[in-house]
């Protein structure tokens, strides 16, 4: 959009939004507006785009990428409309501020009441950027809904201030006809998770409710007493993370970590035929995954 | 006392005629209403909330709770569904009759200021009746066959008395306050307090017929 | 307007005008609050203490629950109700007592029905509760400095976190409509007083008596569970949770009847003229966060009373294996809780639409869009509670339903920022110093509403729930929104209620000071929550040090900025120069009485003909109301004079 057929799209509802004034005057506010809302919508563009991936960590799932993504899409579509108020507040601050003496009130501004137009196109415009967040969350949440035929079931107990895993034994199939053997029931202390296998987790708590949040797999549920809550994802990178608590859950609650790390498949498959004793092969920590 | 004020220009305020309070405390009793009316439909939400969930009939199970101190896990109920079944349903009607005829009679004194006689009989008898029913009330609370311990629907049942017993409270506190008045001849011109007494005792008797059907129908 | 007439405060009263009222004050509440806690403490004592499963809770319960009656019947509250119920309704005379006439500044520390006196009440609490707060959110920070710091033990640290935060959103809920929709809002609609003066006194007194407990909590165990006070934890807590529910049930008292009495005022209390299109939006936004008020209210009065039984009797509404559900208390504390947000929020928005209509000297843009927008917010927050449940495992099919409702909310707050900006554009601009906080507002909401809209998003929230992020997010919505745009209306209404002018040289040093602190605090926080870095937690990753440090700086820079803004309210009412009756040439009624306002508010009655808003507008149009019989006594007259 250029700011030419800003001027010419407006012109005739200009002697609405400011009867009695010259037409010259008009223009003037609308380009020193849009010039600003232009700068600063770009300005949000940009750091939606560019800033997002460095804030966030690197995520290794695609549910952890999808939380990046619409931290991107939604800075990008909220831009505009933010960016618009600030250039009105900021335009009036910078061009129509009473500059006299502050002791006594400046001249009325004119008595602008409200504008249909305005009022409508506003109306529409937010109302289209609602129906795009939700159209994209639901699609999002949706496709975070399919549900694996086969996937490694791990049960997740939350106690004060502990997170335990509990592996069945159990027998997963893997795309490409490889299997995944849990021979025997394991009990563990830390989290891991072979590449590229969706991971069923069973969560529930011995106690209060904790919050069982594996951070860089952008996933999480609360462990609740007395229930059983399920979240599934595919790890799919190689890396490090931890497991937190996200639930206030007592003294102790900052200290309701475990460490947490997604290897090779075959990796896993061998430390797991070994009675899951001793430290799995260690891989390359992801960015900002690692902790102490 | 010597008041120099021009009182012409000062009539509402702190001192309004009958008819503005009346106005006044009307429209404050029913959002009044309507904020209490809103507790009860969440009271009432959550019974069934915790029925649905329904773990081991609503009865507690025989471990203790590591979250709740109160629990010791001994004197876990035997079928205890059976007792209650015969035990509580017949006071719980007396209770609810005994408090909607509050509301009855509250309604007939007002009727009866309205014709120009004298309420104080039929707000005496309210009084008395509301008296009765705080009595029901309490006896039914000592003599269930289960504890506040004893699971999610004693929990509730008992919930559902209190704040039963707290509304029978109120109520009384007002027909005590109206037959007073009434005593001291204060409704002789205007029976507007009446009416918002008569209106108050009958949510309360509403409320409790609401409680008490829910909590006995659905066991 | 004549000063020669006699004031309505200067009435000469029987010597026994008041009756019990003469002799009952701060003090004789406080000693009976006391007595009646110790008394309940003894019995308590000697009687159920020996309960080794609940005893201690029940002793605490008792003791709370008499200091708060003892408290209540010392100051006054219980008088009218007695003498009502024994016939001896109070003559003008008592009536003139309890609003303070012949008491002087004594009144300040009375059961007093006048509405002003009230807000002055409820203005000093609220610094004070915004004190108490602001210095707990230091030990926060303190703690935070550096990952492994030890300044608080971790119970300490969870009994602070768990106060700072009710203390806030107490002070937040009080502190518009506790201060402004009393003293000012009565005077909008041109009323004499609100609808019932002693109910209003009594939501004051009421609030006072519920903040010892709240602070009791520290001497008693402290709370665990944060404010939201997740069951079952809390129901594992100590007696400090029996303290902290004890508060809550008693200040749920003071916002019904609070919102009870702002709405009657309202629809029953309106000068001639003043129509519903006719009241300034203030009026409207107090009237909405009241209703809304009385729709939250229940659910948190439910939620207590079923947490006080949990613990103090042993039921198991929330207790999982005893056949209760967390879920259930996280239903019914969302039910409360989101509507609360905009209980909190609303009334600071019509006060900021009132300081941004006044210093553009424009009309609010779009007045009943504006109105729509607050009334659509305030209907859509009761369908919104379990988008913070979204990762809780409640009932996942309802995310989709629920995730609709909270974006939806998005289009009424966009029209409020309409709203402002649409006053703003071609306005005249007069950046005194109520404004620069109604900018900051624009500058904070706008994040925060954007950020908002990323944990509305169930994907995205899998995320960010239960860390920084949503610290961030609600800090930048209700300090840096509600709060900032409170400030504003603080600002704008200093001269009116103080008498005097705020010293807006310090006011903007203080003004920076709190915008810049703000920023750095917060932003480095949002970047935390990014990060990963989860709530409520006494020590964290190093991973998350050089953030916290910058958030621990930028906090004690904010800090400093509300204590010199504090000096400067502080300095500016003892010592301030004297404010005329309408330093901003504004045209609503609260600015055409005399200040200090008398008592019953006008001399003249004012007959309304306009709205508030006529700037610009040319003959009669730009006149708000007419007073007395002197028919050709304008405002504008009034202005000039």
């Amino acid at each position: 959009m250029s700011s030419d057929h800003q001027e010419v799209s407006n012109d005739s509802v200009l002697d609405d939004l400011a009867p009695g004034l010259d037409r010259s005057l008009h223009r003037q506010y609308i380009r020193g507006i849009f010039v600003l809302w232009f700068i600063m919508t770009v300005l949000g563009v940009l750091a939606g785009l560019y800033l997002t991936p460095i804030l966030m960590p690197h995520m290794n799932s695609p549910e952890g990428r999808a939380a990046v993504k619409t931290v991107i899409v939604f800075t990008v579509a909220a831009a505009p409309v933010a960016a618009l108020v600030c250039a009105v507040a900021l335009y009036s601050l910078l061009h129509t501020r009473h500059r006299g003496s502050l002791d006594h009130p400046p001249a009325d501004g004119p008595p602008l009441r409200g504008n249909a137009l305005a009022s409508g196109v506003w109306l529409i415009t937010s109302t289209l950027l609602v129906v795009f967040l939700l159209f994209w969350g639901l699609t999002e949440w949706s496709a975070q809904q399919v549900v694996h035929a086969d996937s490694l079931t791990i049960n997740v107990i939350g106690q004060q201030w502990i997170w335990d895993y509990n592996l069945p034994a159990q027998t997963v199939r893997l795309p490409g006809g490889r299997e995944l053997k849990i021979p025997k029931e394991l009990a563990l202390s830390k989290l891991n998770l072979p590449v590229d296998v969706p991971v069923t987790f069973n969560v529930t708590s011995k106690d209060v409710t904790h919050g069982f949040w594996p951070v860089n797999l952008g996933i999480q549920v609360d462990a609740n007493p007395g229930q059983r809550t399920v979240i599934r994802t595919v790890p799919d990178r190689l890396g490090k993370f931890v497991v937190r608590c996200s639930q206030l859950c007592g003294l102790n609650h900052a200290y309701m970590y475990t460490q947490a790390q997604v290897v090779p498949d075959q990796d896993f498959q061998a430390w797991v035929q070994g009675g899951a004793r001793g430290p799995i092969l260690a891989v390359a920590s992801s960015q900002n995954g690692s902790t102490k | 006392m010597t008041t120099t004020h021009d009182t012409a220009t000062h009539e509402g305020g702190h001192h309004d005629t009958p008819e503005q309070r009346d106005k006044k405390e009307l429209s404050a009793l029913i959002l009044l209403i309507a904020g209490d009316g809103l507790f009860l439909v969440l009271e009432i939400l959550t019974w069934f909330y915790l029925r649905a969930l329904n773990p081991n009939h609503g009865w507690r199970f025989s471990t203790a709770s590591p979250t709740n101190p109160a629990t010791s896990g001994s004197n876990n109920p035997h079928d205890i569904t059976a007792e209650v079944a015969k035990a509580p349903v017949s006071w719980s009607l007396l209770v609810i009759l005994a408090t909607l005829a509050v509301g009855g009679l509250v309604w007939f004194g007002e009727m009866r200021s309205r014709k120009g006689e004298s309420p104080v009989p039929a707000l005496g008898l309210a009084l008395l009746t509301g008296l009765v029913a705080i009595g029901l009330q309490v006896y039914q609370f000592q003599t269930l066959p289960f504890q506040t311990t004893d699971g999610t629907y004693a929990s509730c049942f008992e919930f559902f008395m209190a704040s039963n017993l707290a509304h029978q409270f109120l109520a009384l506190i007002v027909v005590l306050g109206v037959w007073n008045r009434g005593r001291k001849n204060l409704y002789a011109r205007n029976w507007y307090q009446l009416r918002l007494a008569r209106i108050w005792t009958m949510w309360v008797g509403i409320s409790a017929l609401l409680l008490g059907a829910v909590s006995i129908l659905f066991v | 307007m004549t000063a020669t007439q006699p004031l309505l405060e200067d009435t000469v009263l029987g010597p026994k005008a008041g009756r019990l009222y003469r002799r009952q004050s701060f003090a004789t509440g406080l000693g009976l609050g006391i007595l009646l806690g110790a008394i309940g403490w003894f019995i308590a004592q000697n009687t159920i203490q020996s309960n080794e499963n609940f005893g201690s809770d029940m002793t605490v319960a008792v003791t709370m629950a008499g200091w708060v009656i003892g408290f209540n019947i010392g100051i006054g509250t219980f008088n009218a109700v007695i003498r009502w119920m024994l016939g001896h309704d109070q003559d003008k005379d008592d009536e003139l007592y309890a609003a303070g006439v012949g008491q002087g500044k004594a009144r300040y520390w009375k059961y007093c029905t006048d509405h002003k006196v009230v807000g002055t009440q409820y203005l000093i609490l609220v610094f004070i509760l915004f004190f108490v707060g602001g210095t707990l959110a230091m030990m926060i920070r303190t703690q935070l400095l550096t990952p492994n710091s030890t300044f608080l033990s971790p119970q300490t640290y969870n009994a602070i976190v768990s106060i700072h935060g009710m203390c806030m959103i107490i002070a937040t809920i009080i502190m518009v409509s506790g201060p402004f929709a009393n003293f000012i809002m009565p005077i909008m609609i041109g009323a004499k007083d609100m609808a019932f003066p002693r109910l209003n006194a009594m939501s004051f007194w009421v609030v006072v008596s519920a903040v010892p407990p709240l602070l009791a909590t520290f001497f008693v165990g402290g709370v665990n569970a944060g404010w939201t006070t997740y069951a079952p934890l809390s129901v594992q807590d100590g007696p400090a949770m029996i303290c902290f529910a004890i508060t809550i049930i008693t200040f749920v008292v003071s916002v019904t009847v609070a919102g009870i009495n702002t709405i009657v005022t309202v629809l029953t209390m309106r000068a001639e003229g003043m129509t519903f299109a006719r009241m300034p939006i203030f009026v409207w936004a107090s009237v909405i966060g009241g209703g809304l008020g009385l729709y939250a209210m229940p659910a948190f009065l439910l939620a207590m009373t079923m947490m006080v039984a949990d613990k103090a009797t042993g039921t198991s509404f929330f207790v999982a294996d005893q056949g209760g559900s967390g879920w259930l208390w996280e239903n019914v504390f969302w039910i409360m809780g989101h509507p609360e947000v905009y209980v909190i929020l609303i009334p600071p928005v019509g006060a900021l639409l009132e300081v941004m209509s006044t210093f553009s000297r424009k009309p609010v843009f779009a007045y009943k869009l504006a109105i729509g927008a607050m009334t659509g917010v305030a209907g859509l927050s009761i369908m919104v509670w379990a988008h913070h449940m979204f990762t809780t495992g409640w009932a996942p099919d309802l995310a989709g339903p629920f995730m609709l409702t909270t974006e939806l909310i998005s289009i009424p707050t966009g029209i409020i920022f309409l709203c402002a900006i649409g006053t703003l554009w071609r306005g005249s601009n007069w950046v005194r110093l109520p404004m620069y906080f109604g900018f900051l507002f624009l500058w904070n909401f706008i994040i925060g509403g954007v950020t908002g809209i990323y944990l509305s998003d169930v994907p995205a929230d899998n995320y960010f729930h239960g860390n920084m992020f949503v610290t961030a997010h609600f800090h930048y919505t209700l300090l840096g929104g509600a709060m900032i745009a409170a400030t504003a209306g603080l600002c704008y209404w200093f001269p009116k209620v103080t008498g005097r002018m705020l010293d807006e040289k310090i006011g903007k040093w203080a003004f920076w000071m709190i915008a810049i602190g703000f920023q750095v605090t917060y932003l480095a926080q949002f970047y935390e929550g990014f990060k990963g870095m989860p709530r409520r937690v006494a020590n964290y990753d190093p991973l998350f040090a050089p953030e916290n440090l910058i958030s621990s700086l930028g906090a004690f820079l904010l800090m400093a900025g509300w204590v010199v803004l504090l000096y400067a309210l502080v300095s500016s009412w003892r010592h301030g120069e004297i404010a005329p009756a309408n330093p901003w040439s504004a045209k609503s009624l609260e600015w055409h009485t005399e200040t200090p306002v008398p008592l019953e508010n006008f001399l003249q009655d004012p007959k309304v003909i306009n709205d508030p808003y006529g700037y610009g507008a040319s003959g009669a149009e730009q006149v708000h109301a007419v007073f007395g019989h002197h028919s050709h006594h304008t405002i504008e007259e009034g202005v000039k004079q």
